[in-house]
Parts: structure tokens; sequence; C-alpha cells
């Protein structure tokens, strides 16, 4: 897909930004033309609020209903259709993201919706580099490869927790932290956070809808031991995958705990989108005993059986 | 005297190696004080260990009148494998706990694995990871990759307190989960 994307009064700098973002777009199959706006015909006008030329731009702009990218705004604005904005110092990644919206809108999907501290798990699943994530005085180390996050005081992470959902997060890579001297003594499982703040917000996180999922790996419920309804998920995800609700009627499990599983399973990586088909599930191996006596053992540990995994 | 119990009879094994909390784990479950063969360590290096089992820990758990469930704590070093073979058949699957606090958890669990894999062909395997909260350098990522590495599958890893009775207890649900 070939779009035109222009800008107006834009700064040297932001423009190189606008210009690697829109060159990142080839990977959604979208070739871009960008060019100084003379006024043409286009797909997104980019402006500059700071800027005499920005303004003026975005007053002919939006006479004509053209889509428009506004930076520099002080204040929010109304939201208004066919209308963006993004603070100036946005980085490369807000913008891919903004434009993709803006040029194939059905893509985005509910976990690109999701701001604050989840948001940011969600975008750096997979990033091999450790990053320092912030929310004004807070500070957290997020090491998504190693599957570990790190504070200086246990209030910073239950901080962290607390706004989980709130917008202000931004994160930078960190330089190879020297961990005797900067205090990030408070070490935990990000796989055990996400699950208890995902649980902790499970009212407030959108239904993951219309896609099956499964477990790559099962998540760490180390800290959760009198969580039965995670070890449950897990084993069921594990071995084939569910779209949310599929799941939650087969488990019996409120939807919107499910929901919450399936969010911070995704946000630490665990978790991967597959197509919607009915998956065979894993071979299993047969065992010598016999099941009366397994469930003599289920039954100590606070278990039973019952369809499929051992329920609680 | 230390029994040992007959093939088909109920049996869960604890593995890994020296030091990575077998011992606190059985105990931490167990209806009864183990019966550990513990001796003093002549190589101790000062991180607070001073004994390593040299034959084996048992204890049991008694799930109704008739049955029990016998608990086995494999010995750490590689030259009692021969050990294993007698306790092993029939065992229900093994919890493989690590020391996390060691920088070369991912290693040994690698090794640990392949280990299991040889003396206890396609008995499922649990893992908990113990001494990780005060470890920066712990990596559950680098350890995950290295255990499929190894075996070819994805079994639990779970990070644990060996001390906690119902963090080594959500391991064995887990280990049940899998046989289910």
């Amino acid at each position: 897909m070939q779009v035109h994307i222009d800008v107006a009064g834009v700064p040297s700098e932001l423009e190189m930004r606008i210009s690697l973002a829109c060159r990142l777009l080839a990977a959604y199959q979208v070739q871009v033309d960008m060019q100084a706006w003379n006024g043409r015909l286009c797909d997104v006008v980019i402006v500059d609020m700071q800027s005499e030329p920005g303004r003026v731009a975005y007053e002919v702009a939006s006479r004509r209903s053209l889509p428009i990218l506004r930076f520099g705004i002080e204040e929010p604005a109304q939201a208004t259709p066919g209308m963006f904005q993004l603070d100036r110092h946005a980085p490369v990644a807000a913008v891919v993201r903004a434009l993709r919206e803006m040029l194939l809108p059905s893509a985005a999907t509910e976990e690109e919706a999701v701001s604050g501290f989840l948001g940011v798990c969600l975008r750096e699943t997979g990033c091999t580099s450790d990053l320092q994530v912030n929310h004004g005085q807070v500070s957290v180390m997020l090491r998504p490869a190693a599957g570990r996050i790190h504070a200086r005081s246990v209030s910073d992470l239950l901080a962290v927790e607390a706004w989980l959902l709130n917008p202000g997060w931004f994160s930078t890579l960190a330089s190879e932290p020297n961990w005797e001297d900067a205090g990030w003594h408070v070490s935990r499982s990000l796989d055990g956070f996400l699950l208890i703040a995902c649980r902790r917000f499970h009212g407030r996180l959108p239904i993951l809808e219309h896609r099956a999922f499964k477990l790559d790996r099962w998540p760490d419920l180390g800290s959760m031991p009198e969580d039965m309804d995670s070890l449950r998920l897990a084993a069921l995800l594990h071995r084939s995958a569910w779209t949310v609700r599929d799941l939650a009627q087969h488990a019996d499990i409120d939807i919107a705990w499910v929901n919450a599983f399936c969010w911070a399973t995704l946000a630490c990586g665990a978790l991967s989108v597959v197509e919607p088909v009915v998956l065979a599930a894993s071979p299993r191996q047969t065992h010598a005993q016999a099941p009366g006596m397994l469930q003599r053992i289920a039954r100590h540990f606070g278990m039973r059986f019952g369809h499929g995994p051992f329920r609680v | 005297m230390v029994p040992f119990a007959s093939d088909d009879s109920l049996k869960l094994l604890f593995a890994g190696p020296v030091g990575a909390g077998k011992t606190t784990a059985i105990r931490a479950i167990a209806d009864t004080p183990p019966i550990s063969t513990d001796v003093p360590w002549s190589d101790a290096d000062g991180g607070g260990k001073t004994t390593t089992t040299v034959a084996f820990d048992y204890c049991s758990i008694r799930l109704d009148d008739e049955e029990t469930l016998h608990l086995y704590g494999l010995p750490g070093q590689d030259q009692f494998d021969f050990m294993s073979t007698v306790i092993g058949p029939g065992a229900i699957g093994v919890i493989l706990l690590l020391d996390g606090s060691s920088p070369a958890v991912a290693d040994e669990g690698s090794h640990q694995i392949r280990r299991l894999g040889k003396l206890f062909p396609g008995l499922l395997v649990v893992i908990g990871v113990t001494r990780t909260e005060h470890s920066p350098h712990f990596s559950f990522g680098e350890l995950h990759r290295a255990v499929v590495g190894s075996g070819g599958a994805t079994p639990p890893i779970f990070t644990i307190d060996p001390r906690n009775r119902s963090e080594v207890i959500q391991l064995v649900r887990a280990l049940l989960m899998l046989v289910s």
C-alpha cells in the first residue's frame, strides 16, 4: 500500500523521527511518500502546533477534512475523528503506532489500546535489553528477557502495581546496572508480578476477543501458592489453544479472571496468539499409576479430578 | 531404617544440585521429619550450608488409611546416581530444585535435565528455583532456554522458597496437573 504523508512546520529533529517512523511502516506493507506539505490531498498531514506554518497548515488541512497528526499541543484535546496528537518528544515507536492506527485502523488490537505500565510490558515483550521504566519519582528496572522486575524498594513495586494502567510511564534503555551500587535490592518474578497486578485490575482490562491463545511456556506461579485457578488455566492453555470465552466456560472460572490471566501472560511473553483452529492436545506421557492413586494424592494437596486437569 | 518402597507404591522424587533446598522442601510438606543422611560437608564454601546429603532423604505423607506417598530426596552429587536406579522406578514425577543464586543456574538446570532424562526416561519434571529474590543476576528466561534446549520439553518453572509449605505444594500440584 502506497501512502502520502506530508509535514508542515515540523522542526528537523522531529522530522527525522517522523521519517524513520515512515520507513518502519514498511513492516506493515505500507510504503510512504513523505514530503513538505504544499496543500495537496494526502493521507496524513503532520503539523507542529508550536510553529506558525504548522498552525496555518492545521487550519487548512482541517477545513479540507484531511487526517491530521498534531505535535506540540499543550492541553489534551477532545478526541476528534481523523485527528491524532502526540507529545513533541514521543519516541519513534509511538509515532509508528499513531500512523499505523490512522492508516490501518482495523489492525489495532486490544493490546495496542492498553497504556500504562502494562502497555510498556506488552510492547517490550521479547526485548533483550534491560529497561528503566519511570513514572514521576517511581522507577523500576524491567528485564523482559530475564523475566525479572527490580525496584529500589517494595513500596516502589507496590506503586507500579497500583499504577498498572495509568498513562505517563516511559521507558529508556538502561545502562549496564551496577547491581551492588544501584540499589535495585528488590527483585521479583515478572510473571508473578504481572499476574497479581492484572488480577487486581481484572475489571478494567478489555476482554481479549475473537482470538485464540496458547502458552509457549508455563508462567512462574511460584509467588501465587494459593491460586489454583491460575494453575488450571496454565495447564489448559499449555496443552491447547483457547479463546478467553471458551476457556472461561470450560474451566468454569469468571471470564474477567481468565482475561486477566491472559493479559498478564501476554505481557510477560508466555502467551501467544495462534490461528483459531482446534489444536490437538500435546501428546502426553502415560503414567503407570492408577488414576485412583493419583486422585488420592491430588485430594491430599487440595485438588480433585475433573474433566481435564485436576479441579480445585 | 529407611524403607525402600516397592515399584508399584506412590513415590515422589526431589532432585537437584547440592544446596538447592531439597531436604528443606521435603521437610516443608512431609507429615514426619525426614530421615536424612546428611553429613558434615568437607567442601563447604562458607555459603551457609554445612551438611550435605550423601545418600538420600526419605519421608512420607499418609494419604489415607491405605495409601502412603513416599518422598525421596536424591543425592545432589552425580557419583550417587546409582541410588536413583534403586529409588526411581514407579515414581509419579520429579521435582527438580535449583539454586537461583548460583551464577551457573542455567547450566546446572541444563545438566540436571539431561541427567534426569538418562536416569528416569519419560518421567515428568517440574522445576523450583530457590533464592532468587536477592539474586539480581538470576534470569528466568535464560534458565528456561537452557532447560528447553536440553530436554525439548517445557516443564513448569516456578521460583519458590523451599521453606514455604504452600509454595512447595504448588510445585506438587503443577506436577499432578501434568500427570493428569
